[in-house]
């Protein structure tokens, strides 16, 4: 048995873990422990299998090993070709994301259906759709209409690249990385990453940042503006996270994966009086919903969903044997839910025609008949209440935070302390001042997801302490966000984390010092808030004092969000190594001459403490080169 | 007599050994023939105490494997490898206790590294990418 004191910080896991370790479950760390060794070909990015004349190895540590593949390509090449195919995978992940949900507005008929009439009218207003006589639907099919064509379009380029900084465009031109059509970028990394196509590292890597861009100011960026139409904006509200959410007594339905279609429809379902009325007949209190990684950021910042969990406590939601049904979509979701499900009475129900499960119940989600299909999961939830068997534990590990921190929201707060004879209402003044005037040093987003070969959460929360102290501001999305929750971030109390500049700041906003912005789709909004910054100071994404850090990602749409970051002109810190170390010339590539092109650049460190160094020096660096 | 020799400091952890391994003493020669006859790897590439490290049968001078066998199934052969009598092996498994490098597992019957006798030089180390896996004759 592992020691779970070393490999997580968060007591509800280790408390579910070790009840796992006794009812025999294997989780995600006993088969990472039963991985060991990892290939080191493929850890360092030096194996190709891009042909059927490989698989391909480089060799490095023996004189007499291969030192090109089969067809010459060099350690470079296949080591930028990998990189290039995860970005795109990611890339294709995010935005696919984004393309559900524009049909998902593309389908919603009848006012009601557009939560968000204000943000309709924005986007309708940014993208040249005249609004004027027409009904709120009419609007949202052809903003979704709109939305759709950035997919294919054949001419020209992504309309959200207007939203950053004049500087950034014009770079981004003349590098020729600014991307045309979502689906062609994405498309052609697969085409130049194909066996004899593109050999040049650097080539390689740009047309990668363009499929990443195409993610973070395309995909992604669809993604979270139009599911803010649709749902609602979020707006800040407090809820509460972690496995001790799941109540004894109830219904306890886990909504897990990503996108918010799904989960909308089962948490107005699960309000259902004829469902509810029929859980009390299978002697439950009520319908428990709670939310699981981003599904679960998603409906906790619309509707205060709790927070039940992140990425590596899936198993253990399950494990604590209070778990009906687990309804997952698409994507971060383990294949081992099925087996661990087997062990408890849990149905594990896939519900996307993208994503099915061998051993899961499939149940395939509809939009235009959301609410019925919805209805009939949750009903399978119900009468499953009966059939618990063995144990029920779960963990009494809750904390609770305030979350929904929106582009929108951040504004709203900032106008509180915005002199409103002075100055006009709805800017980023009080921010940049504060940022100007020193008190806030910089501001850092900590994002991703969790990864065996860190320990779970505490280099999340670690890292966001010592930005904390150093009078640093934090924005977190995704599992990130989780980890920051859980471990009290995201109250008021964590004050007592901060320097006293970031606690005054905090103390006159009236907000916590870590800020929930998301799920992992809404990095988009991060985008959206420092292109506003840059833009009220007259200056690029890159002349800001911020910075991005992913102390435990683990998956390739984290490795697109870094490369859009990096591409937008933000310095990147990663908790574990992209598969490329194997080539020096990609690394270098990457960690150090991208920020001479881009203004952006990879940093690989491990240590949350040491992250955080040299993060605050990235950051008093730009301060100096501002003159503040 | 061929000893093996493990460099740990150029094993990447790939264990193309074990598959190469797996596939010599299958029937077709082959990985996909070794899958099908569930053929076991007669070495592994394991991390121990935080160092990698290969499991493999030293070939002792005095085999404790031997010496603990209740049926005397278990015998050296003239090139120094291990042989195991399948006719009069019961699997009690006290050979793969007694060995103190964890090289015996135990499948249908006690599988020992055999340095791959009838080829040239142990198939393993033939096909380590990195040279980790030297072959020596003593």
């Amino acid at each position: 048995m592992i020691n779970c004191e070393l490999f997580t910080c968060d007591a509800a896991t280790k408390k579910l873990y070790e009840k796992a370790k006794k009812e025999r479950i294997d989780t995600v760390w006993d088969r990472a422990l039963a991985m060991q060794p990892q290939c080191g070909f493929g850890e360092t990015g030096l194996c190709c299998t891009n042909c059927s004349m490989g698989p391909c190895r480089i060799v490095k540590v023996s004189d007499d090993g291969p030192k090109v593949g089969i067809c010459g390509a060099t350690e470079d090449t296949i080591a930028s070709r990998n990189f290039a195919r995860a970005v795109a995978a990611g890339s294709a992940a995010h935005s696919d994301h984004g393309r559900d949900i524009a049909l998902a507005l593309y389908h919603a008929t009848g006012k009601s259906r557009v939560k968000d009439e204000e943000k309709l009218f924005k986007i309708a207003g940014e993208w040249g759709i005249a609004v004027e006589g027409k009904d709120a639907s009419l609007i949202a099919r052809e903003v979704a209409e709109k939305a759709l064509s950035e997919f294919g379009k054949i001419f020209g380029k992504l309309v959200f690249l207007k939203r950053a900084p004049h500087k950034r465009q014009n770079l981004w031109d003349e590098l020729g990385v600014a991307p045309e059509a979502i689906d062609r970028e994405i498309v052609e990394v697969l085409h130049s990453t194909h066996m004899g196509s593109d050999a040049d590292y650097r080539n390689i890597i740009r047309q990668a940042i363009r499929a990443a861009l195409s993610d973070g100011w395309g995909g992604s960026m669809i993604g979270t503006e139009l599911s803010d139409v649709l749902f609602g904006t979020p707006a800040p509200r407090k809820v509460e996270a972690n496995l001790g959410v799941l109540k004894k007594e109830c219904v306890n339905i886990v909504v897990h994966g990503h996108e918010p279609t799904l989960s909308e429809a089962i948490v107005m379902a699960a309000k259902d009086s004829e469902l509810l009325e029929l859980a009390k007949k299978q002697g439950a209190e009520g319908i428990n919903v709670v939310g699981m990684c981003c599904t679960g950021n998603e409906i906790a910042m619309r509707h205060g969903i709790p927070m039940a969990g992140d990425f590596f406590q899936q198993e253990l939601a399950i494990v604590t044997g209070a778990v009906e049904a687990m309804i997952v979509d698409v994507q971060c979701i383990m294949p081992s839910l099925a087996t661990v499900a087997k062990c408890y009475h849990t149905k594990l129900i896939t519900t996307s025609p993208k994503a099915k499960v061998p051993g899961a119940i499939h149940m395939e989600f509809d939009e235009q008949k959301g609410l019925d299909i919805a209805k009939r999961i949750v009903k399978e939830a119900v009468m499953n209440f009966k059939n618990r068997k063995g144990e029920v534990y779960i963990p009494d590990v809750k904390s609770e935070g305030e979350i929904g921190y929106s582009f929108e929201a951040i504004i709203k707060i900032l106008d509180r302390v915005t002199n409103s004879f002075a100055h006009p209402s709805g800017t980023v003044k009080p921010l940049v001042d504060a940022i100007k005037s020193g008190v806030l040093r910089g501001a850092v987003a900590i994002v991703g997801c969790n990864n065996h070969k860190q320990p779970h959460n505490s280099c999340h929360v670690t890292l966001a302490k010592e930005l904390l102290r150093r009078d640093i501001l934090v924005v977190t999305t995704g599992c990130g966000a989780h980890s920051c929750i859980k471990a009290g971030l995201m109250s008021k109390e964590a004050r007592k984390y901060c320097g006293k500049g970031l606690a005054t700041v905090c103390e006159l906003l009236d907000i916590p010092p870590v800020l929930h912005m998301g799920s992992c789709v809404d990095i988009s909004r991060i985008l959206v808030l420092l292109s506003e910054v840059a833009n009220y100071m007259g200056v690029d994404i890159s002349d800001l004092p911020v910075a991005a850090a992913a102390p435990e990602w683990m998956s390739e749409k984290a490795q697109s969000i870094g490369l859009y970051a990096v591409a937008s002109g933000i310095c990147v810190v990663l908790g574990v190594s992209p598969a490329v170390t194997g080539s020096e010339n990609v690394t270098n590539y990457l960690t150090k001459d991208l920020e001479s092109i881009l203004g952006g650049r990879f940093e690989i460190e491990k240590d949350p403490v040491k992250a955080a160094e040299k993060i605050a020096v990235h950051i008093e660096n730009k301060r100096k080169r501002l003159g503040i | 007599m061929v000893k093996i020799l493990f460099e740990r400091d150029k094993c990447l952890g790939c264990k193309t050994c074990e598959l190469a391994c797996a596939a010599a003493h299958s029937k077709t020669k082959s990985l996909l023939g070794a899958i099908k006859e569930k053929k076991v790897s007669r070495i592994r590439i394991k991390v121990k105490n935080g160092k990698l490290s290969a499991e493999q049968c030293a070939l002792c001078s005095n085999p404790r494997c031997i010496e603990v066998c209740p049926v005397g199934a278990l015998s050296r052969s003239k090139n120094g490898t291990i042989k195991v009598n399948p006719l009069v092996c019961t699997m009690c498994g006290l050979c793969r206790e007694a060995c103190p490098f964890g090289a015996i597992v135990l499948s249908s019957y006690p599988t020992i590294c055999d340095r791959c006798s009838e080829q040239d030089e142990p198939l393993c180390a033939k096909a380590c990418p990195t040279r980790a896996l030297k072959m020596k004759a003593m």
